[in-house]
């Protein structure tokens, strides 16, 4: 209620600064330079106008925030957590949509393992092999290939046994 | 007795004689010294991923075929001795399968290759 009155009067007293559109004495007693000028007149009236409305709208915002019990308060309040007086809280604290806590990355597989594959014995398996290699024929890391340490060791074994038998192209993924 | 599989590569556009008396000359490499051949399997005529320089010669086309086998491992030296000079050859590996059948052929049967 208050707030509402401090708005008004405050709106009020910037209002008399702005000038009015088509009125005063000084648009119109120069009629030359008016019409040739009347563009940059209007504009700056504008702008002007846009400018005041700008202050009213921050003089009206830094009012309702100084007030205690005000709407806007109340709506922080319910947004996030409990908020106190005096505390500091950051923009994504008042924003519900997204999360804060990233879920974790999921568990790597170690595919060999459950298909019960020894990769050494499938050196001749080009098709089998060309998974764990990159297309320019480079053996992938473990934490690409996602291998127990044991499988990515057979697994560079049976690459390395390929690219020398003439199996794989150690520049290239053909397969 | 060890398993055993030779992986050889040799010359293209050999004359079907001529593969027929490789392969046969290195069976019984294995066999006269005690050892079994399990499977002769021919892979097919390829394009090489890279080009290979032997016997004085460039080649591009290869001819693989596999030879399963048990035997001494006395015998794999013989084996890398006489494949190594045999102009016919281009690549071989002799690789050890593993001490138990139940492994290589459960193995084999996931991936869809026949032993």
């Amino acid at each position: 209620m208050l707030a509402s009155v401090y708005r008004n009067t405050a709106a009020k007293s910037l209002k008399s600064l702005v000038p009015k559109v088509g009125g005063t004495s000084a648009v119109s007693s120069h009629n030359l330079v008016a019409r040739r000028f009347k563009s940059d007149d209007a504009g700056e009236q504008e702008e002007s106008r846009q400018h005041a409305d700008s202050l009213l709208n921050i003089i009206a915002n830094s009012i309702n925030s100084q007030t205690s019990g005000s709407v806007a308060n109340e709506q922080f309040r319910m947004a996030r957590g409990n908020f106190h007086r005096g505390d500091i809280y950051k923009p994504s604290d008042l924003n519900d949509s997204k999360p804060t806590t990233y879920a974790p990355p999921p568990k790597p597989v170690d595919q060999l393992k459950i298909l019960k594959l020894n990769p050494i014995v499938e050196y001749k398996n080009a098709t089998l092999l060309s998974h764990y290699i990159t297309p320019l024929g480079r053996l992938m890391s473990r934490e690409q290939t996602g291998l127990s340490a044991k499988n990515q060791r057979r697994v560079t074994k049976a690459v390395r046994r390929a690219r020398a038998m003439c199996i794989i192209s150690p520049t290239a993924k053909l397969h | 007795m060890v398993f055993y599989e030779l992986f050889c590569i040799s010359r293209t556009r050999l004359v079907e004689a001529n593969l027929k008396d490789l392969v046969k000359q290195t069976s019984l490499i294995v066999m006269n010294k005690g050892g079994v051949v399990r499977n002769l399997k021919p892979l097919g005529e390829k394009q090489l991923p890279y080009r290979i320089r032997k016997h004085q010669e460039y080649h591009v086309q290869g001819y693989q075929w596999l030879m399963q086998f048990d035997a001494n491992p006395t015998v794999v030296n013989e084996l890398n001795k006489r494949l190594k000079v045999d102009p016919r050859v281009l690549r071989h590996a002799v690789i050890r399968l593993g001490s138990k059948l139940e492994d290589i052929v459960a193995s084999a049967e996931k991936t869809g290759t026949r032993v």
